[in-house]
């Protein structure tokens, strides 16, 4: 589009979820949902205007159309602005629907019930169990001024198990197992015979974490498991990545082309695949119509791309890259990940711990946060101390924190495991489903102590 | 709140009811047995101006409804929650609540029974002329004051909203809420 024109996009967005939860064998939840509206977006004058309804209203789209437009018009209270051209294609075509037909609330439950008992069968002295399970299915008709024409589908489900023991002095401990994956809950893998293997190796951990020990405070060598890689990825990283977030005065803003990493780290935000495989949450158009294309953010350490909207990209000169994303159909598209990932190298995660004299294997966490200086702190409900390359005891919950720039130049060495998942949302404004995924790492970072 | 979208805001929809919607869910889940059930239908209007950097960008207006039940059998309940209020998407809604099996009781849980109530809280309409002039004003201070402090983020809205909630123990209470943000 030129700078003076109008610019306009359509979207009918539908969004279902599902919801159940189980403790100790009860159905204490049941929930499901559908919203379903029509937002239109325009941009005038250099200004962006939105309006959403409800889809069942009689002329909706007209309206909304009209009332974004209105509303792009009223931002010229805030002074004239120059109005950019919005760079970019507009993706045309569909993305087709995969996947078996839903499983019914009775099979959910059913299965729910089978795994508590499994677990109070097989694990003596267990207290409790709390599982939930989730579906979230996204339909979004996208109409741009540009002529894009799409149909673009977010599917996940996720299943989650948590066992709650206590410890030896009757404090309650818990560790939680989590499956998650593209498509509905019919389309993952949560059977008994699968999940078995994976509640006996968590029961372990979970006996093992009833004499646990604290963690030394302080800086220290850690192996990072690839959920940890995953959140760091995202969560530290990812976000200054943002061109927004760079727009907004990130500290990545004057490190493009510079050194942030060790030479043994490459992250990317990859659009819909990955070696061959399509990812958890395959982004093939955004919501503003632009085709997506991988953002290789670090390149063997060096500092490359930032993920774009039209308008970011715009204000940069660079092309956007269909990272512009809207949770729900009242949400205006923000720049969003879409499945982060730091590459996997060549180590095993054998030999990543073999080469700690003193340290700590980190291997699950809890929650974690981040801000535009990289700076992050995560909880790691699940750790073990590391003595002459060996695995010692287990490590009470804990934090793990530093400068994601510092930690990423500290790395030595990238395990060639390499792990995905989609469950949780990341926040920004409104929700968000991504994926994050990445190997195991061994790198230098800040543990909170007693 | 913003400009031309103020009346949005606050403008009530002639043609919906949200007692209406509500009574008309209520009396679909006693037809399909629930025991008790309780019922919500909102119907909200949103005006907002969001920055996502130091300068404002986007005015939104966004109008959504909501219906939410949860629905009680022999001591066990299903919840849902639905946007579409037609006839038909109330019809579907109410066969979605119907998902056995329900969850289980929870020790005490009662139905609702209690009196009808109203209540009104808030500005209907955002104070004339918004806060456009005022966010402007605010912009140019820090950009003549505090030129390197940088906005990551700011939202200001005006949120109006009209619930309804009925149960099958005769509870009624409608509120209309407004407020800022």
């Amino acid at each position: 589009m030129s700078s003076t024109e109008t610019y306009l996009e359509t979207r009918h967005h539908e969004l279902r979820k599902t919801r159940m939860s189980m403790v100790d064998g009860n159905l204490t939840g049941n929930l499901r949902s559908v919203q379903t509206g029509v937002s239109a977006r325009a941009y005038r004058g250099g200004y962006w205007g939105l309006a959403s309804a409800p889809a069942d209203g009689i002329d909706v789209h007209a309206q909304v159309r009209q009332r974004a437009l209105d509303n792009a018009a009223a931002m010229a209270v805030f002074g004239p602005r120059q109005a950019l051209a919005l760079p970019g294609s507009h993706y045309r075509g569909e993305q087709a629907l995969h996947g078996r037909s839903a499983l019914s609330a009775a099979e959910c439950a059913q299965r729910m019930a089978e795994l508590h008992a499994h677990c109070m069968a097989r694990y003596p002295g267990l207290r409790s169990t709390r599982l939930s399970v989730t579906d979230e299915s996204h339909v979004k008709q996208l109409q741009t001024d540009g002529g894009g024409r799409s149909l673009a589908r977010i599917q996940r489900a996720a299943v989650y198990v948590v066992l709650v023991g206590e410890d030896e002095h009757g404090t309650p401990i818990e560790l939680s197992e989590i499956v998650s994956g593209i498509g509905s809950l019919a389309d993952i893998d949560w059977s008994l015979a699968t999940l078995a293997p994976k509640l006996d190796r968590l029961h372990d951990h979970l006996q093992a974490k009833r004499h646990a020990v604290p963690a030394r405070g302080g800086e220290q060598t850690v192996v990072l498991a690839p959920d940890l890689t995953g959140m760091l990825a995202h969560e530290a990283m990812g976000h200054p990545c943002e061109a927004d977030a760079v727009l907004s005065g990130a500290v990545t803003a004057d490190l493009r082309d510079q050194r942030v990493a060790s030479d043994l780290i490459t992250m990317m935000d990859l659009a819909h695949h990955w070696d061959g495989q399509e990812l958890m949450c395959p982004v093939y158009v955004d919501d503003e119509g632009t085709p997506a294309d991988d953002v290789l953010m670090i390149d063997r350490g060096i500092l490359r791309q930032f993920m774009h909207s039209r308008e970011t990209a715009a204000r940069l000169g660079l092309p956007p890259s269909g990272n512009a994303r809207a949770y729900g159909p009242d949400d205006e598209p923000l720049v969003r990940m879409r499945n982060t990932v730091i590459l996997p190298g060549r180590s095993s995660l054998d030999e990543l711990i073999a080469g700690v004299d003193d340290g700590y294997l980190l291997l699950d966490t809890s929650n974690g946060q981040a801000d535009a200086t990289t700076e992050f702190m995560f909880g790691v409900n699940l750790a073990y101390e590391i003595r002459n390359g060996k695995l010692g005891a287990a490590v009470r919950d804990t934090t793990l924190s530093g400068s994601a720039l510092k930690v990423l130049q500290s790395v030595d060495g990238v395990g060639n495991d390499m792990k995905w998942s989609c469950n949780g949302y990341c926040g920004k404004k409104q929700p968000m489903v991504v994926s994050v995924g990445g190997p195991s790492l061994r790198a230098r970072a800040h543990l909170g102590g007693e | 709140m913003i400009m031309g979208s103020a009346d949005f805001a606050t403008a009530a929809s002639p043609a919906f009811s949200t007692a209406t919607a509500a009574q008309q869910v209520l009396d679909a889940l006693r037809r399909q047995g629930f025991e008790h059930a309780q019922v919500s239908v909102a119907d909200t209007r949103a005006a907002s101006s969001t920055w996502p950097t130091t300068s404002p960008a986007c005015c939104a207006a966004t109008k959504s409804r909501k219906l939410s039940a949860t629905g009680i059998v022999d001591g066990r309940r299903a919840s849902a929650e639905g946007s579409d209020l037609s006839a038909d998407g109330v019809a579907r809604w109410s066969t979605a609540v119907d998902q056995r099996p329900l969850g289980a009781a929870r020790r005490g849980q009662r139905s609702v029974v209690g009196p009808a109530a109203a209540a009104v809280q808030g500005p209907a309409r955002s104070r004339p002329p918004g806060p456009g002039p005022g966010a402007a004003r605010l912009l140019a201070w820090r950009a003549e004051h505090t030129p390197t402090m940088m906005i990551e983020e700011a939202l200001a809205a005006h949120v109006r909203s009209r619930w309804h909630t009925l149960t099958t123990g005769g509870s009624v209470i409608d509120c209309d809420w407004a407020g800022a943000r």
